[in-house]
């Protein structure tokens, strides 16, 4: 009777009128505060397909990549900053933890940079039917201000590319992918769109004083750098890479 | 279907994840080798650590040690350094495993400067490998466990 009913399933998730109101993939929590451990979701609203396609593909996958801050991209009050991000957060360094999970998706893997600190995760296997959400959660460790700076916020653009095909590059369409990442970066997984709206945010907020020369203090972004993207994006496994491909 | 090929990767990635050991995940403990081609006698290792609190209970200090986990080796010991800067408090202090490859950590030391980040470095006295294990802990006033979180920014 389950394999029935599974058999079903899978046949009507790829027939399912999905609802209007299509969400982007996004943090369950974007704003967190400074020194506390928060418990997040990345949350998957919908499958792939085109802009107001009442049809979508389940997503079977979710690849999630953080800035890395050694050589990510930074605004202050809007304007470029070269300084390090070390300036104004003094711990940005495996900041994300995976949590363990098969809620949704059966297999999940963290990403590394040459140091073992982690930099994003992804996770995979199960098509996710597309008239549910899906949550993927995760951990961010407490984030700490450089004392003596001025930011009273850090906002980090997180890049994440929903999988519902395993394609080549050359694959990629708006049926096989959701590409919620930048859009001007120059990288095979952009977003297409004129707006940069495609990354989740997360903000961390300043709760310590500020010191009394910063006023109002400074508002910090954070976006990843195109090397960065085509670096830590690919999903590897095991030394292989499995998507794209 | 091309989501197959994530369903046969599952039963070996169970497997591995069973058997695969990590140094950063491992609970407050971090173990590695340094210097593995036993060319360098200035190599180190560099890390932050984030004390916060545990529930409402906020970190006092963190505590560490280091133990040399490798073949004894006269004249090659490993030390761990642990210091804070900022918040009035910049203190630092060093503890060395005395005798290597006796599976004893050296004395543990400890910096109290209550919740926010603190350093590790941890580095040898000559040329030569040495693998070792460091225990690193943010406690309370009354020694109970708090939050802890480790990452490396420096491994050679």
């Amino acid at each position: 009777m389950y394999k029935q009913l599974a058999t079903f399933t899978l046949t009507a998730v790829s027939l399912v009128f999905a609802s209007a109101a299509f969400s982007h993939t996004r943090l369950e929590t974007p704003s967190i505060t400074d020194g506390v451990r928060v418990t997040n979701n990345v949350v998957i609203g919908h499958g792939c397909g085109a802009e107001g396609s009442t049809v979508r593909n389940p997503v079977i996958g979710t690849s999630v990549v953080f800035p890395d801050g050694v050589d990510s991209t930074i605004t202050v009050d809007g304007q470029p900053y070269t300084g390090n991000l070390s300036d104004f957060i003094d711990n940005w360094v495996n900041i994300p933890k995976q949590n363990y999970s098969r809620a949704v998706f059966d297999l999940q893997d963290v990403k590394t940079d040459s140091q073992g600190n982690v930099i994003g995760f992804w996770a995979g296997g199960n098509p996710l039917p597309t008239s549910m959400n899906g949550y993927v959660p995760f951990r961010i460790n407490a984030v700490t201000f450089t004392e003596g700076s001025c930011a009273s916020s850090v906002e980090f653009f997180i890049s994440i590319v929903d999988i519902c095909e395993i394609t080549p590059i050359s694959g990629f369409s708006e049926s096989t992918v959701g590409l919620w990442t930048h859009n001007s970066l120059g990288t095979p997984y952009d977003r297409q769109g004129t707006e940069d709206d495609g990354p989740a945010s997360l903000t961390v907020t300043r709760t310590s004083t500020l010191p009394a020369s910063c006023g109002a203090g400074q508002v910090v972004k954070v976006k990843p750098s195109a090397a960065q993207i085509n670096r830590d994006m690919p999903i590897i496994y095991n030394g292989q890479q499995v998507w794209p491909q | 279907m091309k989501y197959k090929l994530f369903d046969k990767m599952a039963q070996s990635t169970l497997l591995i994840a069973a058997l695969t050991f990590s140094g950063l995940s491992n609970a407050h403990e971090a173990d590695a080798t340094m210097d593995p081609t036993g060319t360098s006698a200035s190599f180190t290792g560099f890390a932050v650590v984030t004390c916060t609190n545990e529930g409402n209970l906020p970190t006092s200090y963190l505590e560490a040690s280091v133990k040399d986990t490798d073949v004894p080796q006269d004249n090659l010991l490993i030390n761990l350094q642990v210091f804070h800067l900022g918040s009035g408090i910049n203190r630092a202090v060093n503890t060395t495993d005395p005798v290597s490859g006796d599976d004893q950590f050296s004395p543990t030391v400890k910096v109290e400067a209550g919740n926010g980040t603190y350093y590790l470095i941890v580095n040898k006295t000559g040329v030569g490998p040495r693998s070792f294990s460091v225990s690193y802990h943010c406690k309370a006033a009354d020694g109970t466990h708090t939050a802890t979180d480790i990452g490396v920014y420096q491994f050679d």
